[in-house]
């Protein structure tokens, strides 16, 4: 499986990592990006739907289905697939990897 | 505060309705309902957490627009929906903060300004001038205070990354407050509005300020502090270039025709937002091509996280 050496943007990458620990719908990747990124990455509503849009097109990511929340509209969720988990996988070994080489010259945390 | 989240609804699902059809009808419902929810929370959390929400969706919206018209590959790199996001996104938030700034000096002409206190203090010290005088300077020193802050709030709320604000807070309040510091000093000692040699140097300073001052604020942004040279040429030479023709063709014709106060910052103030977006647009270019022509393994500026 062809994986791409581009590094993901941050907004891929923390939908893909919060769609990893289970399926959800577009408004709880939200939260739980925001949770996840400390608050740091806020995802606006077009934001998550283009991303979302590419990582179907791409692959990475799949309609589970459509279930209802109480009286609303039904909301649609994604699942990561196993091609989504392999791109995941691999950034997060690229960063490791980038981590690593700055723990070996003894640099840590710099401010 | 439940009709405003309901009024800003009805305008978001207006402008859904820009969007491909194909994309609409694959994601138009969720959206709204998403944006919807979003707007509910922000507006428990107050009218400012609403008004900054509506802003960074205002500021995202036409971006991903872009994005989704764009996505072909035939098109050039510079183009194509990554490059073009990040570009429109600097563009946008450098207009919309210099367009800000202009407006920070309304405070002066407020009715309730002790102006007629400071005005009988400024005669007991013995200085001349006139009580225009006095409204010019504190305009000019409303701008300075007023307008670097609204400028580092705009930005940060567009740029998440930025919030050691006291990293970057020196570049920003230098990008507002210097040109209007020079500002001051053309207008206290030059009285006449006539183009003068003098006049024009001022302004030509003024504005490799502001390019400076955009040049250190897209590196620190970019966090990328050795690209700096790049951009401190491409900054004062786009600014120059962007304002001489917006003074030219905008700014006479508004000293021209508008008779009132009103008239005459708004026009300021859209002068200055498109000042901002061509800035801003230069900028976002520059850093793209940049990243596009580093070697392989080059620590390229990470304008994805913007």
């Amino acid at each position: 499986m062809k994986i791409s050496s581009q590094p993901l943007s941050e907004q891929t990458y923390f939908i893909l990592l919060s769609l990893q620990s289970a399926p959800k719908h577009g408004y709880a990747i939200v939260k739980d990006v925001q949770s996840l990124s400390n608050v740091r990455v806020t995802l606006s509503v077009s934001t998550l739907y283009t991303t979302l849009k590419r990582l179907l097109d791409d692959g990475w990511i799949r309609l589970l289905d459509e279930v209802s929340q109480g009286p609303g509209k039904p909301r649609k969720v994604y699942e990561i697939t196993r091609k989504g988990g392999s791109v995941l996988a691999a950034e997060i070994q690229r960063l490791d990897m980038l981590v690593s080489a700055a723990r070996l010259r003894g640099v840590e945390g710099l401010s | 505060m439940k009709d405003i989240s309901g009024s800003v609804g009805r305008i978001y699902n207006f402008l859904l309705r820009l969007y491909p059809r194909s994309f609409r009808i694959e994601f138009e419902d969720q959206m709204l309902l998403d944006f919807l929810d979003m707007a509910t929370d922000a507006s428990k959390r107050g009218k400012w957490a609403l008004l900054f929400f509506c802003l960074r969706e205002l500021i995202d919206f036409p971006v991903n627009l872009l994005k989704m018209y764009l996505e072909t590959e035939s098109m050039i790199p510079i183009f194509r929906p990554h490059a073009a996001g990040n570009i429109l996104r600097i563009a946008l938030a450098f207009g919309l903060a210099l367009a800000l700034n202009s407006f920070a000096g309304i405070v002066a002409f407020i009715d309730q300004m002790p102006l007629p206190t400071i005005w009988r203090l400024w005669h007991f010290l013995g200085w001349r001038g006139t009580y225009h005088d006095i409204q010019s300077i504190l305009l000019r020193a409303s701008e300075l205070v007023l307008g670097p802050v609204l400028a580092a709030v705009i930005l940060l709320m567009i740029f998440p990354e930025m919030r050691p604000i006291k990293r970057y807070l020196p570049a920003i309040v230098l990008t507002f407050a210097l040109p209007s510091v020079l500002d001051i000093l053309r207008s206290t000692l030059l009285k006449n509005l006539a183009l003068t040699f003098d006049d024009t140097i001022f302004a030509l300073a003024s504005y490799a300020l502001v390019g400076l001052g955009f040049g250190i604020l897209a590196s620190l942004i970019a966090r990328e502090r050795r690209k700096i040279p790049w951009l401190l040429f491409a900054g004062p030479l786009g600014l120059f270039l962007v304002s001489w023709t917006l003074n030219v063709l905008l700014l006479r014709f508004q000293i021209e025709h508008s008779a009132t106060f009103w008239n005459a910052v708004t026009s300021v103030a859209m002068r200055n937002a498109l000042m901002g977006v061509a800035m801003g647009l230069l900028l976002g270019i520059v850093l793209e091509f940049k990243r596009r022509n580093d070697p392989p393994g080059f620590p390229s500026v990470q304008l994805d996280s913007l």
